[in-house]
């Protein structure tokens, strides 16, 4: 043999003799195993490492639900889940609310319910309002597992039937708590655009996703595209602002505030952030401009 | 973090495409270094005192495998079960008991102590097979060297590209050149695997050598004084070069150009007191006094009552730099 040069063959043979422990050396077989269960177990470490404490509920049932969660069934995981919600072990592990997580709560409810209505567009929108409130933030974790039962019951319809947008949304929710894994929201997005359904809606879903997973250049690139096809969309406006708020971008903050402030017919919401950023910027004609489109109403 | 990683993040060549590959080598030659820490401790000379203890581990390798199968599962499993134990059998969740096991599961030292043993089985069967390739001792020790000195000259070669890098920036004595340029945006690159992280950021702005292209360095949040995820496209910047002892420009910093963000925000909004204020003091500090003077007059013009501000900034403007009855027009 010329052992300068290996032969594909010779490579062949040499791989399945350390490899396949049925033919080759028993130890190696062994160890093999060992390195495999090993790197299985990192592989899971990793997907549960940074995964929302309220999955993991202190139960037989709660590892059930932790399972179908893990393994996709996200509407058998969200039933099995809610039916442990009244139970002791939920309720031990809840940490008390503030105000910001009955706000939450109350969104999530009025999206769920727009939702059933058949309001999807406003159901969306409301996410929304969800989905770019600044952490600390939690809800409950009933609400949660309304959301993981909400997005199961959207996945279960054939992709042609479904509201893909109100799934992106949905899923959005889900990998704010579940970030490494969770609900593959960006893919949904696209899903609707593609199909024409809550264009600008979904570009926000889109760029929301996108923002949470620290790509803010694409991010801000997504909700151009939905200010491209209406400039005057209250939600694109909205989240354009945060978006540029977080990046400490102020002058684009205060242009998508005021259009904000007009595009959503003097939403109290955008109007206190406007007045707070005017008062930071010591603009007091701003100010009084704010304070008189405000009686004029 | 180690020297390298020091010497690649504070001393940055800026470049449009070669030296990303050598902070992005960092993890396949950090794999390799770990490879190399576990190919000594498994040619430690202890283990041939200890060859049968080695041999027995090997044997019972199964055992430890159903081992690993337990931990696995118990991670997840123990502490959810454990709340579930009847009020009767209180010992099993004693501090001894099922929560602890649970506890020390769900801990960190479970996935470091993997991480190690999957890189020293790795090393075994990577040896093991270099043995399979040859039926010539001499040929395989051949290898053996070939595949050593191919390491040795891969970290040889980065080693010797940081020592460059640290020599043409820590010996520079060169002035520092301020270039104006704006930020194009930020690119992330991550890998996650197990316990063990790795993320770089790199920032891109525009090139002020070659106009309409861009070039990046590595985000430097302490130098700089920003975080990575707060870049824009057109943030405004001042890079801070130096042109290296040995000829190789690097950045110092590439600070956020306060001034001309200002003056956007003054040109946006009028009548924002703040930002120009600010802007003025910015000017004062620069000696730009007939800007400054500009800004006062139409922040008088638009705040005719704060009196005040006025005066004072006027009364520190050095004699001859202003007509003084300019003030109050």
């Amino acid at each position: 043999m010329d052992h300068d040069s290996i032969s594909p063959d010779h490579v062949f043979v040499l791989l399945t003799t350390v490899v396949d422990p049925m033919t080759g050396p028993v130890w190696n077989g062994r160890l093999i195993v060992a390195l495999v269960i090993m790197i299985s177990y990192l592989w899971g470490y990793s997907r549960l490492v940074d995964i929302d404490e309220r999955f993991f509920v202190p139960s037989p049932g709660g590892l059930r639900a932790l399972t179908l969660y893990l393994t996709g069934d996200y509407a058998a995981a969200g039933s099995a889940y809610l039916n442990l919600s009244g139970s002791r072990a939920v309720s031990a592990a809840r940490v008390p609310s503030n105000q910001r997580d009955v706000l939450v709560d109350a969104l999530v409810d009025s999206a769920i319910r727009q939702a059933r209505e058949g309001a999807t567009g406003q159901s969306v929108r409301t996410m929304h309002r969800v989905l770019w409130l600044d952490p600390p933030f939690r809800g409950s974790a009933t609400t949660l597992y309304k959301v993981v039962t909400a997005a199961g019951s959207l996945m279960k319809v054939p992709t042609h039937q479904r509201s893909s947008a109100l799934l992106a949304a949905t899923c959005a929710y889900l990998q704010q708590r579940d970030p490494n894994h969770g609900c593959p929201a960006r893919s949904y997005a696209q899903e609707a655009i593609a199909k024409g359904e809550l264009v600008p809606e979904s570009y926000v879903t889109l760029s929301i996703s996108l923002s949470d997973a620290g790509n803010f250049v694409e991010s801000r690139a997504a909700v151009g595209k939905a200010l491209a096809i209406d400039a005057r969309h209250p939600t694109a406006l909205v989240w354009a602002a945060t978006q540029a708020r977080r990046q400490n971008d102020v002058v684009a903050e205060h242009r998508y505030l005021w259009a904000a402030w007009t595009a959503t017919s003097h939403d109290p919401d955008v109007g206190e952030t406007l007045q707070r950023l005017l008062t930071t910027l010591g603009d007091q004609h701003g100010l009084n401009k704010l304070a008189r489109e405000h009686k004029a109403e | 973090m180690n020297w390298t990683t020091v010497v690649m993040d504070d001393y940055r060549v800026p470049s449009a495409s070669s030296l990303s590959f050598l902070a992005e080598v960092r993890v396949p030659l950090g794999i390799l270094s770990l490879l190399l820490v576990a190919h000594s401790f498994s040619t430690l000379r202890i283990w041939n005192r200890l060859h049968s203890l080695a041999r027995m581990l090997e044997r019972f390798a199964p055992g430890l495998v159903l081992l690993v199968v337990c931990f696995s599962a118990g991670a997840v499993a123990v502490p959810m079960l454990a709340p579930s134990i009847p009020f009767g059998s209180r010992w099993l969740r004693a501090p001894s008991g099922l929560e602890a096991i649970g506890a020390v599961l769900a801990s960190s030292v479970v996935p470091v102590v993997f991480v190690g043993a999957s890189f020293l089985i790795a090393d075994v069967l990577l040896f093991r097979l270099i043995d399979h390739m040859s039926d010539d001792p001499a040929s395989r020790e051949k290898f053996v060297d070939r595949l050593k000195i191919t390491t040795l000259w891969i970290f040889g070669t980065y080693f010797a590209c940081c020592l460059v890098f640290a020599y043409n920036a820590m010996l520079d004595t060169s002035p520092t050149v301020t270039h104006r340029s704006a930020a194009v945006g930020v690119t992330s690159r991550s890998l996650r695997a197990g316990i063990a992280s790795y993320e770089v950021w790199w920032l891109n702005f525009r090139s002020w050598t070659r106009p309409g292209q861009a070039e990046f360095i590595i985000a430097h949040g302490d130098r700089d004084g920003y975080v990575a995820r707060a870049v824009w496209d057109g943030m405004p910047l001042l890079l801070h070069v130096r042109a290296g002892s040995l000829g190789m420009p690097w950045v110092e910093a590439a600070r956020i150009d306060q001034t001309e963000l200002l003056e956007r925000l003054v040109r946006e909004i009028p009548t924002a007191a703040a930002p120009r204020k600010a802007l003025i003091t910015g000017y004062m500090t620069e000696a730009r006094w007939s800007d400054a003077r500009r800004h006062v007059l139409e922040y008088q013009a638009l705040y005719p009552t704060d009196q005040r501000f006025v005066e004072a900034v006027l009364r520190s403007f050095p004699i001859g730099s202003t007509r003084h009855g300019d003030r109050l027009r």
